[in-house]
């Protein structure tokens, strides 16, 4: 596999079974009447760094690191003392293979996000390899040159109607994903609002909020 | 480690190694004392570390206690005691990188929080406390596990929060830029200095209300106007980037990241300093 895909959820942890496996409600639990059925199963150590490590197969990853190995999983990722309430960001390949997949878009947040806000691609072969991307919503309000001046949205918030972060100069050649056709959507002289792609430094220069899940905890900078 | 014999304290002191117990205050500095005065006598250079401060936190305030000594960085005497460390250089010169609190929550409070605040301005060094209980399970022979290291922030962490202000579009205004001396200027030429009526003309092909900060790897500039300000030999300086398309200047100083403002006509641009020497 040449890439990993992963989807962002906000998580409250509701069963622990060992030192990085646990169980998780995908939306506040008491609006889930705190069904067990609604808990969705995870072992935070199966993650890219394992792969890195040799003693995992890109195929089997679940999850992405913690933010700690420069993730963006929030919670745990060990038992105790990890983090009970904050985000999983899961693989595309283990979000499918569920039986009770989570929505993409929890009941108390549905219309906050756009998909691709919640999605971020991790590359493992190829010219891409070992960069990872994040995926926001963006404007394109400007063009000179090879370079875009574009509005983006905190991860996370546009679909709600809420305001751009900011207005910045982007050259979406090299910052932003033109490649794979899941990714960056807007273009100088093609579509001018939609996905915006950008790789991880670029996404931390931005200093603005990455996605803020659950929706009512802090947020904090792309890591 | 704290010289407190309770049974958490003894399960950790069981599980690592090398450590070293201390009562209070004097007794550390005593001990660090000691302990350079060995790296000293030793040619090899010191090996890279951290000083883990391990003990108990107080009730309510979740700061870290060493035997009858709360590092509490409010107060004047701890804050001495860093303070004459700083000085001496003691932790640098132990191969001392970071100071980290290890007692539970210690980053948790406000009292906490401007603790290691205070120790790391005072020491000039990372000072990391944690977001959580600590456990003799979080230590292995060597120390504090690295496994666990998502249980510790550092001080500068809990600083930086993301903006709330969005990052607007921002306009060109000349005399709002820094003056600086261009021998002294922070991104230095070639430059091409101009009259204030070359800048004037200058600014009537920039467009002046589409300025922004860009993301992404920072451009190289093609050479610098250097603008004569009202300061005798002082100049705001105005970065000429991709063959005149854009220019970056430094409103908030150069440095914070640049502001890049597109030229409506770089041939116009072009004509009006290319004949002028770059120096």
């Amino acid at each position: 596999m040449t890439r990993t895909v992963f989807y962002g959820f906000g998580a409250y942890v509701g069963a622990i079974d060992g030192l990085t496996t646990c169980s998780w409600w995908a939306d506040d639990p008491a609006s889930l009447k705190w069904s067990r059925q609604a808990l969705v199963p995870v072992d935070l150590a199966k993650n890219p760094s394992a792969v890195r490590a040799g003693t995992l197969k890109v195929d089997d990853i679940e999850v992405d690191d913690h933010r700690v190995d420069g993730g963006l999983t929030t919670i745990g990722p060990r038992w105790p003392g990890g983090s009970p309430i904050g985000q999983v960001w899961l693989s595309d390949t283990y979000w499918n293979s569920l039986g009770n997949k989570p929505d993409r878009h929890p009941a108390s947040a549905g219309g906050d996000a756009y998909d691709y806000e919640l999605t971020s691609i991790l590359y493992w072969v190829g010219p891409l390899a070992g960069r990872r991307f994040y995926g926001f919503h963006a404007k394109i309000v400007n063009c000179n040159g090879p370079l875009a001046q574009v509005e983006i949205w905190s991860g996370g918030t546009a679909r709600g109607k809420q305001p751009a972060a900011g207005t910045w100069w982007v050259d979406l050649a090299s910052s932003a994903h033109a490649v794979d056709p899941i990714a960056t959507q807007i273009a100088i002289g093609g579509q001018q609002e939609g996905a915006l792609f950008l790789d991880a430094p670029t996404a931390r220069g931005l200093m603005v909020a990455y996605v803020k899940k659950p929706p009512g905890f802090g947020a904090d900078f792309y890591p | 480690m704290s010289r407190v014999p309770d049974a958490i304290g003894v399960r950790v002191q069981r599980v690592v190694e090398h450590k070293l117990l201390v009562g209070g205050a004097a007794e550390l500095e005593e001990l660090l004392g000691r302990l350079l005065r060995c790296q000293d006598a030793d040619p090899e250079p010191p090996v890279p570390k951290t000083l883990d401060l391990i003990g108990h936190s107080t009730p309510s305030t979740s700061l870290l206690q060493l035997g009858d000594w709360v590092i509490d960085g409010m107060d004047s005497n701890v804050v001495a005691l860093f303070h004459r460390l700083a000085t001496n250089r003691t932790l640098p010169r132990l191969g001392v990188h970071g100071v980290r609190l290890l007692g539970c929550n210690t980053a948790e409070t406000s009292e906490g929080r401007a603790t290691l605040d205070s120790l790391a301005k005072t020491l000039d060094l990372d000072v990391f406390g944690s977001v959580g209980f600590l456990f003799a399970s979080h230590y292995v022979p060597d120390g504090f596990s690295d496994d666990w290291r998502f249980l510790l922030r550092a001080a500068h962490d809990l600083h930086d929060n993301p903006s709330e202000n969005p990052q607007r579009v921002r306009r060109l205004d000349l005399e709002t830029l820094p003056a600086l001396a261009v021998s002294t200027a922070a991104r230095a030429g070639p430059y091409r200095f101009v009259t204030n009526d070359i800048a004037r003309r200058i600014l009537a092909v920039i467009r002046g209300d589409a300025g922004a900060a860009m993301v992404g790897p920072a451009l190289q500039s093609d050479y610098q106007i250097a603008v004569p300000s009202l300061q005798p030999r002082h100049h705001h300086i105005i970065d000429v980037l991709l063959a005149g398309r854009f220019v970056r200047v430094y409103p908030d100083g150069h440095e914070h990241p640049g502001i890049l403002f597109p030229v409506a006509d770089p041939a116009a641009l072009g004509a009006l300093v290319d004949e002028l020497p770059l120096t």
